[in-house]
């Protein structure tokens, strides 16, 4: 089997490439370093097997952050082909990668993409002469459009290309490195190959002091590196004039921060009205029709005609497909919305906003790129926290991580809507509108605590490439929907069905093991009771909900589908109702539904995103994250019930009694402080 | 005059690099800002903590504490 990385700079199109070349789906946009981790996929044709392998973005060997490092790492292997893509719009830097593999004697072969953009701007590229000039057969591509079988028949046909002649050209014709060699040769007792590799940040059985004389010529080699470019590039590369890459026209609109903040925050939340209180309910009704239709009644049907067993009827009906049905009910919603953050994404917007808000994010110990977490918190808390290794600096990933859960993922939606659908009526948008409002500034003001507490942030960089503002490539957007509908429907068949089942079950079998239709009298109900006087204070004792919840931490979508299970019910609108009758088993007062929705927003993280941060961030950090975000929930949720249930005086005497501990708790944490860092793990402040 | 006086759209000299962070001076050569290049700061933001400069035909942001290091003229 033959392994080909993808590698080149960020932002130039290997995770499309690689999508197209694997049939994958991996998540791509126009943003700089969406891919955190190395992906691959093995792809079988019929003449050979190849294992490609998607890496991050690099732009040097001298690397500057993890995910350079997890490049870097997996480029210098050897057994491995490497294809490195290339941005036409950014080929002069984009060869300076080139030279640092020639350099180093690593096989590669190169190819061209974002051609048609780069032509279309007026720029010219003479490919032909500048295969000439670098003794290697670079070729155009477009990533988007480019298939298996031309690849496999053009470009992986020959297995090592000429790199000797590329070598031969870059440090025997150039002679580019010949004086820094015999600089550091006569300095130090060094031998030539190892020379090399200590200018490519490969610094083996080095002493300090030789390390620190080959850094300091470094920007005499970048000088010398980019001179040998310039010479490649004479004659092959015109530019139109003054032709920049990234900025645009509209940036002088875009990049005004009100047009910004208000522009991103009024489309966000008329996305919201429209995708899940005006057409939400049609499609929702409209997707439950046709399911019912052709699957459950067919099935229900069938079934009743061959049993008349009631424990088994019951458990098909409510145990597996009302579970579903509610949960699925959201689906065309969730997945409007993700062509919302889809679009976000491809425009190169997000670039824009992380510009626009890094001076006020930066007062808050976050960062501008820390905008691109929360926009991945939006659909995906897990995915976000995956992405908080784009940052730079370990404080900035950790606050990062365990800041994200309070930023409402798709999961929680169904939850807000349903309960603010069934208390607040025409309100209920602005009850959900208020919830997403209020898990920001949750976000931001803990920001700002572990920032002048145990996380400060290190004196940080944002050194960001502008990507152009580009039309939405609606393809793509599509390949997005189809993506994200296909995971929410695996995360419904697999987790909430299970966990469905083992639920139902165990509200469905009393103390003596027999089977009951009372869940008051079920196993499941007389556990959650003894710990019901914890959640009591805010208004939650109902052991049915302490289920859901305690549930809920596996996935979010479990609470709609186990109040679904409870209320018996099988259809939105039915559990709306049953919400608000009292001898329904879940059932809220307008205090209660508001502290249960103020807690669900913050109480814990899903358990995907729990198992991230614990791998990502060891074991500290995940229980910091699990029970700082519970006592924030538990503290936001006692004063909404207390001040609905006993009005402002008795809440005001809460908010001191808070705020006490909120001091106390600030104060024992700066002791921590004092005498280690609490968050070191084995991946510990590397960058 | 450093970079955050430079007014904005016009095209500044780099005359010297001294960025006390090694590591994003080392960086910010590779990505092409090279002693006697032109840079333009095409924006600043809100606060003037952020810059967006071009350089190498390239747009960048660039946090302005490390943009100070790096003394510029007017071309």
């Amino acid at each position: 089997m033959r392994e080909i990385l993808l590698i080149g700079n960020p932002n130039v199109g290997k995770s499309t490439l690689f999508n197209r070349l694997t049939k994958s789906s991996e998540h791509t946009g126009n943003f700089h370093g969406v891919t955190v981790e190395e992906k691959s996929k093995i792809v079988k044709t019929k003449t050979d097997e190849y294992k490609f392998v998607d890496l991050p973005g690099i732009y040097s060997l001298s690397v500057f952050s993890n995910e350079e490092e997890v490049s870097k790492d997996k480029i210098l292997f050897k057994n491995v082909e490497r294809i490195l893509i290339v941005d036409a719009n950014t080929i002069k830097r984009n060869l300076y990668l080139a030279l640092e593999l020639s350099e180093l004697n690593l096989p590669f072969k190169i190819v061209i993409n974002n051609y048609d953009y780069f032509l279309k701007r007026g720029n010219k590229l003479d490919v032909e002469k500048l295969n000439k000039n670098l003794g290697i057969v670079a070729k155009i591509i477009n990533a988007k459009k480019v298939k298996l079988k031309d690849f496999e028949n053009g470009l992986l046909q020959e297995k090592n290309q000429n790199l000797s002649k590329f070598h031969e050209k870059t440090l025997k014709n150039a002679k580019y490195l010949e004086n820094f060699i015999k600089i550091v040769k006569n300095r130090t007792n060094l031998d030539e190959k190892t020379i090399i590799k200590a200018f490519n940040g490969i610094y083996e059985n080095l002493n300090k002091n030789d390390i620190k004389f080959i850094q300091s010529l470094l920007p005499e080699i970048i000088k010398a590196r980019y001179d040998y470019i310039d010479e490649v590039l004479q004659n092959v590369l015109n530019l139109k004039e003054n032709y920049v890459y990234g900025a645009s026209k509209a940036d002088k609109f875009l990049l005004n921060p009100i047009v910004m903040i208000l522009g991103f925050l009024l489309t966000f939340f008329l996305s919201i009205y429209v995708i899940f209180f005006l057409l939400g309910p049609w499609l929702s009704d409209a997707l439950i029709g046709i399911i019912n239709f052709i699957i459950i009644n067919p099935i229900m049907n069938l079934l009743y005609s061959v049993t008349d067993n009631i424990w088994f009827l019951e458990f098909v009906n409510g145990g597996i497909f009302s579970s579903v049905i509610t949960v699925l009910s959201f689906l065309p919603q969730v997945v409007l919305l993700y062509v919302f953050l889809t679009i976000l994404e491809d425009s190169g917007l997000i670039a824009r906003m992380c510009f626009v808000f890094d001076d006020f994010l930066s007062k808050l110990g976050l960062n501008g790129k820390s905008i691109y977490i929360m926009l991945l918190g939006l659909g995906c808390n897990t995915m976000a926290t995956t992405a908080t290794k784009n940052l730079n600096g370990k404080n900035l990933r950790i606050k990062s991580a365990i800041l994200n859960p309070y930023i409402s993922c798709m999961a929680r939606l169904p939850i807000f809507v349903i309960i603010a659908s069934a208390f607040f009526g025409s309100r209920a948008y602005f009850v959900v509108v208020g919830l997403y409002l209020l898990g920001l500034v949750v976000a931001l003001i803990f920001a700002k605590i572990l920032n002048k507490t145990i996380l400060p942030t290190e004196a940080g960089e944002l050194l960001l490439e502008f990507p152009p503002v580009k039309n939405i490539d609606l393809s793509h957007v599509m390949s997005s929907v189809k993506t994200n509908a296909s995971d929410f429907t695996k995360r419904i068949f697999g987790v909430v069905v299970s966990v469905g089942i083992i639920v139902w079950i165990l509200t469905h079998t009393a103390s003596n093991f027999a089977f009951t239709e009372d869940i008051t009298k079920s196993v499941l109900y007389l556990i959650a009771g003894k710990i019901s006087f914890i959640f009591a204070p805010i208004g939650l004792n109902s052991p049915a909900i302490i289920c859901a919840l305690v549930v809920g931490i596996m996935a979010k979508e479990l609470i709609v589908s186990i109040f679904s299970i409870s209320n018996s019910v099988a259809t939105i609108p039915e559990l709306i109702v049953s919400l608000t009758v009292s001898t329904s088993v879940i059932n809220f007062t307008t205090a209660s539904a508001l502290s249960f929705l103020v807690f669900t927003l913050l109480y814990s993280p899903c358990m995907s995103t729990i198992a991230v941060i614990k791998k990502d961030y060891g074991s500290f950090a995940m229980w910091f994250c699990l029970i700082s975000s519970f006592t924030i929930a538990y503290m936001l949720s006692f004063i909404v019930y207390s001040t609905m249930t006993y009005g402002i005086i008795h809440a005001s005497i809460s908010l001191i009694i808070i705020a006490f501990i909120m001091v106390s708790i600030i104060y024992l944490i700066k002791k921590i402080k004092t005498k280690k860092c609490l968050f070191c793990t084995k991946n510990c402040n590397k960058y | 005059m450093n970079l955050l006086e430079a007014k904005i759209n016009s095209l500044c000299k780099v005359e010297n690099l001294e960025i006390s962070d090694e590591s994003t001076k080392i960086r910010l050569m590779e990505l092409g800002l090279v002693v006697g290049a032109n840079v333009k700061v095409i924006k600043k933001s809100m606060l003037k903590d952020t810059l967006l400069i071009i350089f190498n035909s390239t747009c960048f942001t660039l946090k302005a504490n490390l943009a100070r290091g790096i003394l510029v003229k007017y071309a």
